[in-house]
């Protein structure tokens, strides 16, 4: 008898129609292979749908805008993971060649993260990587800690002095 | 031409052709390691219809070049570029659609692998975030909160 419900069961409608195996449920390293062939928008909408998504292609997405080569989107990349203060995302979006888009030089990239973060540890993080990654240019810093000081950010020359040798 | 034999999870076995097998890197290991085999091959994570699948496109692929080692450039990238046959081979229900990609990650069959996840990216382009959460049932758990950071975060890529 148990057999024959068994068998029912397998043949019901239930078992048959059930709901479509969540997307979220395959491996995360499939799911990034799936995000190598999205586009930047593509992986900020899929980030958007629920949590384990958004963990999963948050890297993804930053990484993906390289290929974009749309300089203000690596700029605010690069802005993004420092103010997440995520050192390993800005060295990994260094050696993958963000620069190169986001502002040729190191220079006017710091000047503008000197505009645009009022926290000085944040402008330390993107520095503090840039110097790990052996990519800033000689007098590079010495010209950041000049505009830090004629716009008397105190706190943003004291961390970049950390970086002066 | 040598055959072998698969035994699926639900313990059906499927003979096929030594060389299509060996389409699956797992397998074609595990023959060189055993040698000559006689009784059937278990296959624990893959159940008989979407083993037979796979050794459908397996088939349909056997004659493919081997893929170029390390081939992550840009080739890959474009996801419009399934070839007529895949495309129709993975005219399937989303749960085989993913029961397929779950089967090649498992047995090691990469340019199939490749194939569904081109698939699957080709079912979430140009869609909005609850386009592609009706597409593949995904429960939204954010809070507001969470939900309004992302989409502050995002607007930067949103129009790129």
């Amino acid at each position: 008898m148990e057999r024959y419900d068994m068998e029912i069961l397998r043949h019901s409608s239930i078992y048959l129609h059930k709901s479509p195996m969540p997307l979220e449920s395959l491996p995360t390293e499939i799911l990034l292979e799936i995000t190598n062939h999205l586009t930047t928008k593509d992986i900020a909408f899929l980030r958007e749908t629920n949590r384990h998504l958004s963990n999963v292609s948050t890297n993804r997405m930053f990484c993906s805008v390289i290929k974009s080569g749309h300089p203000t989107s690596c700029q605010v990349a690069l802005f993004e993971a420092a103010f997440r203060d995520d050192k390993e995302l800005i060295k990994k979006l260094i050696r993958r060649g963000i620069l190169k888009p986001a502002g040729r030089t190191c220079r006017p990239l710091i000047e503008q993260a000197i505009y645009e973060f009022h926290d000085a540890e944040t402008i330390g993080t993107l520095v503090g990587c840039l110097v790990e990654e052996a990519v800033i240019e000689d007098g590079a810093i010495e010209k950041a800690v000049g505009l830090a000081q004629r716009m008397e950010r105190e706190g943003v020359v004291e961390v970049l002095v950390r970086y002066l040798e | 031409m040598s055959e072998i034999k698969l035994l699926s999870s639900d313990q059906a076995t499927i003979t096929v052709e030594k060389s299509v097998a060996e389409r699956s890197i797992l397998i074609k290991n595990m023959l060189e390691d055993v040698g000559e085999v006689t009784e059937a091959i278990p296959i624990p994570n893959v159940n008989e219809n979407v083993l037979k699948k796979v050794i459908e496109w397996c088939e349909h692929h056997k004659g493919d070049p081997p893929a170029q080692a390390d081939d992550d450039s840009d080739s890959r990238k474009k996801s419009s570029d399934i070839d007529e046959w895949d495309q129709k081979f993975m005219q399937v229900d989303q749960e085989m659609l993913f029961e397929i990609i779950l089967a090649a990650n498992y047995l090691d069959i990469k340019p199939l692998l490749d194939v569904g996840c081109k698939t699957v990216a080709n079912m979430i382009k140009g869609k909005s975030p609850e386009e592609i959460r009706k597409t593949f049932n995904i429960q939204n758990d954010f809070t507001p909160e969470e939900e309004e950071q992302i989409r502050r975060e995002n607007e930067w890529a949103e129009d790129r």
